[in-house]
């Protein structure tokens, strides 16, 4: 299908209303996908990203674009910056009408499965060949992205979930640091005594944050055993195990615990919450690893207070779970566009980020969690600059994933629709419209469906992962 | 023209035909790019609302499952709800305030550049920035009403949602109804003012007498706009709550766009909205019944 | 309207009674004073956060800021790259204003002046036209776009704001020029005038205000606009204003401080249009405009 072509067809003049009805009969035709390569390895590469701020795009045109380049000056990167939600909807909006990015930034890895099984990503299974991609990146982040043996996307940044806190508020509390449920509960209890809200969380200025939070009770309350089981197909999500991970949530909610109750969770904007922590009227906020490049603005001499923050595993909430346990999951995707002209270009840009695991350590170590692809390493080919909370998390997640304690993260290994109920539904549970039975029985019914369709990413096998 | 070609047509029909054709001619340019833009582009969706399709990929034909699911989708029933408070609100609350604004700024001289400027700022500024303003003033710990002492989240309950945001909607409409009307005022011919003065009508009396009517084709056509934008009503909600908390300020338009984009289902979303069409539709062929009754009389 | 009840006891026609009458407009104005405070009021937060930075915002979002600084300013005008995008939404508003007012000027025309067969029906198509929503039709019409090479495109934005805010304008210009009195463009069509001189020497005159209504409101929507914008220019040098904004949000959380500053920016031209135009408004109507 060639723009030439396709644009004689709109010029023939078969009338006003047929242009908007070659639309679809266009797109089924080219739904079958060639997945061959295109281009002759130099030019123009189009890349959209969801990079904010200031300083952060400055990096990314700096350190990462700017020295691609200088690499293959045969190539230019030409990137966009958007914001996330945005950037979702244009891509699937681009990708409907066989435009867009030649390289495409996914949505979370569940929601790329969909974009994969509509044929419009480019195979990317002869580039792994050729570039030997499976020697460079973690097994079972490239296995998640890999459907009948072809691959359609590389894994675009490592997800866990930690449990900040203050820890100038918990020296002064006398407080320790706790790894179970009942020294957890003790010290919120006291905190909500004490006028401090225990968990700082909001879903105002990103929907999904309930994911989070399910995440972190499926995960240490449940546990991933549960989790694995389910996931397979072994038991239902509507077993007593999730159902009670739900109620649990549900109430620490209705103690006022998380975010100061259900309506301040619905209504509080997160850069409040953030002031709160920084202050010392919030002690700890369960957040992704991602959270890590903004926690800092809260606290120090710019936002006028003398505190530090500090981050812990998430304590065990049930005896029978591992205690550290961490997350595993991507945020994220980079594909190729299946309409891109210049394929090869766009698979030499991957490789080139993917490949030199010197440069993407000393990313990791400039930028907390934005480039922690997933690639292997020792701990010791962490460079020594490194902040030593960012750098905790590296060496976290290598232990867990060699000692194979690890869970999993909602937005990577639950199928799309399924993931979306996720927190939506949660809003019903939270606001007593459903009961956690009802949730979970919805949730798996929801499930069932999507595993039915096939719509799910690869499990890494039980065990130390790769 | 063709108007030359009719042989036998005596003078009074070639004129009306020359009329036709030089009505329509003035018509074209916004009907070809309507067309162009809107209608074309709807007519695809027309296709899509009978697929299953996902939004991405082929889409397979499936009758009317789309149509025969919306009709029974619990979902989909709260959310017309939701547009009916809003329509009701969003119609009364500005347009009321609106009719007071226009009316003192049209008896006062000094400041009325003023006022109406004040007025109107609200409407000026983007949907995106009123609504984090609200935001912020409307928050449960730290808001306007928090700092009087109410424990009220506004956003945050499931009661008070759609009322909040409906709220924050008409306070950046009024003033802009104000400025409409007050221009619409200012056409009325001041001879009718002159007449009802002499026979001695009090300010009331012209009010309703003069004014009123003098606006009403204006007057018409805002309910009838807000007829439609309340069926269509999106950028707050969207930005404020999304439709939460838990779909308590859901309204056709967020549901649908989920769907679209979220969901993986463009071919329900694509039913959801012909159906709204469809009862905007059926609102206004009442508009036009009415109108054949003489209720416009314009 | 319950609105009107307010305005009983006035009589303004009332000339003897001098004393009475700056009473009653005291009155008058105690009540446009009230709804001023509340239309502008709640902005006062606004100027407030472009003076403060984030963590003073999050600790007390409406309190005055404690420094003046332009900091917020400094950085959100460099960093939104406001040079580029106003000059992108001046080229974008003034395109769409002056191709929505030719557009919907000679439609309103018809509508309203000429005996167009069939127009009722047009006008009831630019009532549901408008009814139809924009997520319906935004897929289709990127595809079409982008086949025509009209993304990536000022004009091909312009092109689909005159589409989007012609029926609107059309309807609301045609409620302006239905009270111009038919015996206007009756006399001058006896004097032999053709429809077109008509439109232009007798009725455009007499919509003035109606035109200006028009164009000021077209110039608020294109320049606000932010979903046609975002979606179909990609190029950063192409983008309008509104999307100046994303400069200051990332995917969890929002700037507010930035985004305040960049509000005031916003806000500025179109305030500015506003009165300037608003100035106009007044001298046509006393002109003699509708006589």
């Amino acid at each position: 299908m060639t723009a030439s072509l396709s644009r004689r067809r709109f010029l023939s003049g078969t009338g006003i209303a047929a242009l908007g009805l070659t639309a679809p009969s266009l797109l089924a035709a080219c739904g079958g996908g060639s997945g061959g390569s295109a281009g002759d390895g130099t030019g123009k590469v189009d890349l959209w990203l969801d990079i904010q701020g200031d300083a952060n795009q400055k990096y990314f045109n700096d350190k990462v674009a700017a020295a691609f380049e200088q690499a293959n000056p045969k190539i230019d990167l030409n990137t966009t910056f958007y914001k996330g939600d945005d950037l979702r909807r244009l891509v699937q909006t681009a990708l409907q009408s066989r435009s867009g990015p030649d390289i495409v930034r996914g949505p979370s890895a569940t929601q790329t499965i969909a974009w994969s099984k509509a044929h419009v990503l480019g195979d990317l299974t002869p580039y792994a060949k050729k570039f030997g991609w499976k020697d460079k990146l973690s097994s079972w982040a490239v296995d998640a992205f890999t459907t009948d043996g072809k691959l359609y996307a590389l894994p675009m940044r490592v997800d866990t979930m930690l449990l900040y806190f203050n820890k100038t508020l918990f020296e002064k509390q006398g407080w320790k640091q706790p790894t179970d449920r009942a020294s957890l509960e003790g010290l919120a209890a006291e905190a909500m005594g004490k006028g401090i809200v225990p968990f700082g969380s909001s879903n105002v200025d990103w929907k999904a944050a309930g994911e989070w939070l399910m995440t972190v009770f499926w995960n240490h309350f449940s546990g991933p055993d549960a989790l694995r089981q389910a996931l397979t197909g072994e038991i239902q999500f509507s077993d007593p195990v999730f159902v009670d991970a739900v109620a649990l949530v549900k109430s620490w909610f209705d103690k006022g615990w998380i975010g100061g109750g259900v309506d301040k969770y619905f209504a509080v904007p997160s850069q409040e919450i953030g002031a709160n922590f920084g202050k010392g009227t919030v002690a700890m906020i369960p957040q992704g690893n991602w959270f890590m490049n903004q926690v800092g603005q809260y606290f120090g001499a710019k936002a006028k207070n003398e505190n530090d923050w500090d981050w812990m595993p998430m304590p065990a909430l049930r005896s029978e779970v591992k205690y550290p346990l961490f997350e595993m999951g991507i945020g994220g995707s980079l594909a190729i566009n299946e309409a891109s002209k210049n394929k090869d270009a766009a698979a030499e840009y991957l490789n080139w980020y993917y490949g030199d695991k010197t440069a993407a350590l000393q990313r990791m170590a400039e930028v907390p969690t934005t480039y922690n692809i997933p690639i292997d390493f020792g701990d010791t080919d962490i460079p020594q600059t490194i902040d030593p909370r960012a750098g905790r998390v590296l060496t976290s997640l290598n232990k867990a994933v060699s000692t194979g304690d690890y869970g999993f993260v909602t937005w990577t290994w639950w199928p799309p629709k399924t993931d979306v109920f996720i927190y939506e539904g949660l809003e019903q549970v939270l606001t007593g419209k459903l009961t956690p039975a009802d949730y979970c029985k919805q949730l798996a019914q929801q499930f069932s469906t999507e595993k039915a369709d096939g719509n799910l990413p690869q499990l890494p096998a039980k065990g130390p992962a790769k | 023209m063709s108007v030359t070609a009719a042989p036998a047509s005596t003078g009074a029909r070639r004129a009306r035909w020359r009329a036709a054709v030089v009505g329509w001619a003035f018509l074209a340019p916004l009907l070809l790019l309507n067309a162009l833009v809107v209608l074309g582009p709807s007519v695809a969706t027309v296709y899509y609302s009978f697929t299953d399709w996902s939004g991405l990929g082929p889409a397979t034909f499936i009758g009317f499952d789309n149509y025969v699911k919306a009709f029974g989708d619990a979902k989909v029933h709260e959310a017309l709800w939701h547009n009916l408070v809003w329509f009701v609100l969003f119609l009364s609350v500005p347009m009321a305030m609106g009719l007071l604004g226009a009316y003192l700024l049209s008896q006062v001289k000094r400041g009325q550049m003023l006022f109406r400027a004040l007025y109107f700022i609200p409407y000026v500024i983007a949907s995106v920035v009123n609504a984090a303003v609200w935001k912020m003033l409307l928050s449960p710990t730290s808001g306007v009403l928090a700092q009087l002492g109410i424990d009220q989240s506004w956003l945050g309950d499931t009661r008070t949602s759609l009322l909040s945001v409906n709220f924050v909607v008409d306070w950046h409409w009024w003033g802009f109804l104000a400025v409409i009307f007050l221009s619409a005022m200012q056409g009325v011919d001041p001879e009718l003012y002159d007449a009802a003065k002499m026979d001695g009508a009090s300010a009331w009396q012209q009010y309703r007498s003069v004014t009123l009517p003098g606006i009403r084709p204006t007057m018409v056509f805002i309910v009838l706009m807000t007829v439609i934008w309340s069926l269509k009503a999106f950028d707050y909600i969207f930005i404020m709550t999304q439709g939460g908390p838990a779909g308590s300020s859901e309204v056709v338009s967020t549901l649908m766009y989920k769907q679209a984009f979220n969901e993986y289902s463009a071919g329900y979303a694509a039913a959801l909205g012909l159906s709204m069409t469809l009862v905007t539709a059926v609102i206004l062929a009442f508009y036009q019944w009415m109108r054949k009754k003489g209720w416009e009389d314009a | 309207m319950s609105a009107a009840t307010l305005e009983k006891p006035v009589t303004v026609q009332d000339k003897k009674a001098p004393a009475r009458r700056k009473k009653t407009k005291a009155h008058y104005y105690l009540i446009l004073i009230v709804l001023a405070l509340f239309a502008v009021g709640p902005l006062v937060a606004v100027v407030f956060n472009a003076f403060k930075n984030n963590a003073e915002i999050g600790s007390n979002p409406l309190a005055p800021p404690t420094s003046f600084s332009l900091e917020n300013f400094t950085e959100a005008w460099t960093r939104g790259d406001f040079a580029t995008t106003m000059r992108n939404s001046l080229i974008i508003c003034l395109g769409s204003v002056a191709g929505t007012c030719v557009i919907a000027g000679l439609a309103a025309f018809a509508l309203s002046q000429l005996k167009v067969p069939g127009g009722g029906a047009v006008v009831a198509y630019l009532f549901l036209g408008s009814a139809l929503p924009v997520q319906l039709f935004l897929v289709p019409l990127f595809f079409l776009w982008t086949q025509l090479h009209l993304t990536d495109n000022l004009f091909g934005l312009i092109l689909i704001y005159w589409a989007t805010d012609a029926p609107f304008a059309t309807l609301l210009l045609r409620s302006f020029l239905l009270k111009i009195p038919k015996d206007f463009t009756e006399a001058a069509r006896l004097d032999g005038a053709s429809s077109f001189q008509i439109a232009w020497k007798v009725v455009l005159p007499l919509a003035w205000p109606g035109f200006l209504t028009v164009a000021l409101i077209v110039a608020l929507w294109s320049w606000n606009e932010f979903f046609w914008a975002i979606t179909f220019i990609h190029t950063p040098e192409l983008r309008p204003v509104s999307t100046s904004f994303l400069a200051f949000q990332d995917q969890y959380s929002t700037d507010w401080g930035l985004t305040s500053a960049a509000a005031i920016f916003m806000l500025g031209p179109v305030l500015l249009l506003f009165l300037v135009l608003q100035r106009k408004f007044v001298s046509g109507l006393t002109s003699g405009g509708v006589k």
